[in-house]
């Protein structure tokens, strides 16, 4: 199988769709001329012709706006939003428009949308571009977020989310962009939106991750096998809807969890894992749920400093540490 | 915030009870201020705090006793509310602190928890302790052994002491006596000493205007004998290497049991190889005064090396001690008796003292422990020597 990376894999999608349907469309600022902050688009605007690969200006809630009334005209548009960091100008437009439109008109109409976006923080960027929005729009009702981890589940997800008929939030990782993984070529496959994956099975904790975080997980648990724990990795994959029952049969099997995200502890996608596992797993816990999230601060600048703010290998380590206390 | 704890007052200590608060919950503290009173084993000592704040909380009421190391308060910032703390000990107020799953694998097992150790955080029993206890012992015809970890932990030696590794042989002897006697193999080897020299010295002395009991003399005779065979001042240790080992001690630390009216506590006579006997026996009455008092200090408790323990005064022939680990000997002194003793061709009264040294096998054998008793007969017998 060839081995490509979560980039690659991105923009082999993107330009299949274009070719698959003549109604998929792609907006964004710099995507095209440019070819993608993040290279994401590269060579779709040359093969695709502008009406189908359309730079946007820098004005957010206009473009999402727009995409969202050609959308309910039959369109599929696929919307690049640079980082999550600037989607708040454009809320509105996602959470009182485009995920409830189809409720609020009695299904006349539906908004096959999709906003791809990186997440998180990583190189530097400041505090007010290396945020974690994920959980604000996976708490909003009638839109659907998937946030793959691998180059296989880009791809899968990316189609799945392009023919949905309703508002995804595909969420990305500028970390993750490089990474390479197993992509089949001539497969027409899809990832469900709403299914998780145990990435890796283990006997004695889960590890609940998704994106960036999953990648972490998976290295720390092949370091830990080396301990003689035996850490299984569920990959939530979508953050909307929310693969409960992978969850609970993972933590039922293993009597242990801890959760780690890159948003920020207090009311983050951690708190809803955690009470998801005491909710339908309390008599199978052997120990109270770990989560791993960001330090509640605005991201600093500085290297080190950011560092150690965000969740890293060795708190997932320290808190499968904890979670295992005791156990023989 | 800062944590209060029950703190470690004398080696022996592994738990303590709060004896009361002198300040109540919202009142300053000054680094320094003693904040309670704490009643160990020993004796009633006062808490100091180590940290200047507002008593935010007391985790531990008087009267209740935890272990060393336990949070019985915190310290803190006024302005800061106390989120409530949950007790840390296993069992609170009748419920047995388990997690969901092994209450659930209780259930099932037919287990009851309230005999079931917990060793998960707090002390919390987890899965793996139920299906421990519950995990039937297969019938076999093998020898039971007992399980090697009933060895007691292997203390850090004291400061300043050496550590030597133990040999082959020291160590196959150590592990054997382990397995036959779990804790510290005790061996006990008893001796008659003449004491009429002793009793006359000790006359002497006191007519001298110098107050001095027999023990006190035996006190002095044991530590320098303690000189004469070293191995007997030693310690059963854990090395760097985390094997058994031996630690020699370089100072002659004897700590003397009394008797309370609840008890008993041992002060240590410290260096009293060189220390006279006036000294000794000075030291040993203030010390005893104190902790009668209940105001022993935890520093006049701890690093003996040697016990010595005294029923003479009861008429007792002789018995044998249980060692006070990490020490490696302790011995029990008997009555001075007057007995008919053969003297040249003729029977006469003779006034003796059996004493017997307990040591612990691991690192004393039963020769040595004989040839420490034959170096205090020795000095006893003739004890101008015990004075120089």
């Amino acid at each position: 199988m060839p081995v490509i990376t979560y980039r690659q894999a991105l923009n082999n999608t993107l330009g299949e769709e274009l070719a698959r349907d003549p109604n998929v469309l792609l907006m964004g600022e710099e995507i095209g001329l440019f070819q993608g902050s993040y290279r994401i688009t590269e060579g779709l605007l040359e093969e695709f012709g502008p009406r189908r690969v359309v730079d946007t200006p820098i004005a957010e809630e206009g473009f999402v706006g727009l995409a969202i009334g050609a959308a309910m005209l039959g369109l599929r548009p696929v919307v690049e939003i640079m980082t999550i960091n600037f989607i708040l100008v454009a809320i509105d437009q996602v959470v009182n428009h485009a995920s409830k439109i189809h409720y609020m008109f009695g299904g006349q109409v539906r908004v096959p949308l999709v906003i791809r976006t990186p997440s998180g923080g990583t190189g530097q960027l400041g505090a007010t571009h290396s945020q974690s929005f994920e959980n604000w729009f996976a708490y909003c009702p009638g839109l659907k977020v998937v946030a793959p981890a691998t180059p296989y589940d880009a791809k899968g997800l990316l189609r799945a989310a392009i023919r949905d008929d309703d508002p995804v939030i595909f969420i990305e990782s500028l970390a993750l962009y490089d990474t390479k993984g197993e992509v089949p070529s001539n497969d027409d496959y899809v990832v469900p939106i709403g299914l998780a994956e145990i990435k890796r099975r283990g006997t004695d904790v889960t590890v609940v991750a998704y994106s960036r975080m999953t990648a972490v997980a998976m290295q720390v648990a092949q370091r830990m096998e080396q301990e003689g724990i035996s850490v299984e990795v569920v990959d939530l994959r979508s953050l909307r809807p929310l693969d409960r029952p992978t969850i609970i049969e993972s933590v039922r099997r293993t009597n242990r969890a801890v959760v780690i995200a890159e948003d920020w502890y207090s009311y983050g996608i951690t708190a809803e894992i955690a009470a998801t596992i005491q909710e339908q797993a309390f008599d199978y816990l052997d120990a109270p749920v770990q989560r791993v999230a960001g330090l509640e601060v605005p991201l600093p600048y500085a290297k080190d400093l950011s560092a150690v703010t965000k969740p890293s290998a060795n708190s997932l380590i320290h808190a499968i540490h904890k979670v295992l206390e005791g156990k023989r | 915030m800062a944590d209060v704890t029950m703190p470690r007052l004398s080696d022996t200590m592994s738990e303590g009870t709060v004896g009361r608060w002198l300040k109540n919950v919202g009142d300053q503290v000054a680094v320094g201020e003693i904040i309670a009173e704490i009643e160990t084993d020993k004796a009633t000592m006062e808490l100091e705090s180590f940290d200047a704040g507002t008593l935010q909380r007391i985790v531990i009421p008087a009267g209740q006793m935890v272990p060393i190391g336990e949070v019985i308060a915190y310290i803190g910032d006024a302005a800061l509310p106390m989120e409530a703390t949950p007790a840390v000990n296993g069992a609170e107020e009748g419920r047995v602190k388990a997690s969901p799953v092994a209450r659930r694998l209780a259930d099932e097992l037919g287990v009851d928890l309230r005999q079931v150790t917990g060793s998960g955080p707090g002390g919390r029993i987890i899965k793996d302790d139920v299906e421990m206890f519950a995990a039937p012992r297969k019938p076999g015809a093998t020898i039971p052994r007992p399980a090697r970890a009933a060895v007691p932990p292997a203390p850090a030696p004291a400061t300043g002491s050496s550590v030597a590794p133990m040999s082959r042989m020291r160590k196959a002897i150590s592990r054997a006596m382990s397995d036959s006697k779990p804790g510290v193999p005790h061996i006990s080897v008893t001796m008659e000493i003449a004491m009429d020299a002793a009793m006359a010295l000790r006359e002497q002395i006191i007519a001298s205007g110098t107050k001095v009991s027999l023990n006190d003399l035996v006190v002095k005779a044991a530590a320098k004998a303690l000189r004469a065979v070293p191995t007997v001042n030693t310690s059963y240790a854990s090395g760097p290497d985390g094997q058994p080992a031996i630690a020699s001690h370089p100072a002659v630390h004897v700590s003397v049991a009394v008797s309370l009216a609840d008890g008993l506590i041992a002060p240590v006579v410290r260096d009293a190889d060189t220390k006279s006997v006036g000294t000794i026996s000075a030291e040993i009455r203030a010390m005893v005064a104190r902790a009668r008092d209940g105001k022993i200090a935890p520093h006049e408790l701890d690093g003996a090396t040697f016990q010595v323990t005294n029923l003479g005064m009861f008429g007792v022939v002789e018995f044998s001690s249980i060692i006070t680990v990490p020490q490696a000997a302790s011995l029990a002194v008997g009555a001075v008796r007057k007995v008919p003793v053969v003297r040249g061709d003729q029977i006469v009264i003779g006034q003796v003292m059996n004493v017997t040294l307990s040591v612990d096998h691991r690192v004393v054998d039963g020769a040595v422990a004989a040839q420490y008793l034959q170096e205090l007969k020795k000095l006893l017998e003739s004890p101008v020597g015990i004075l120089i």
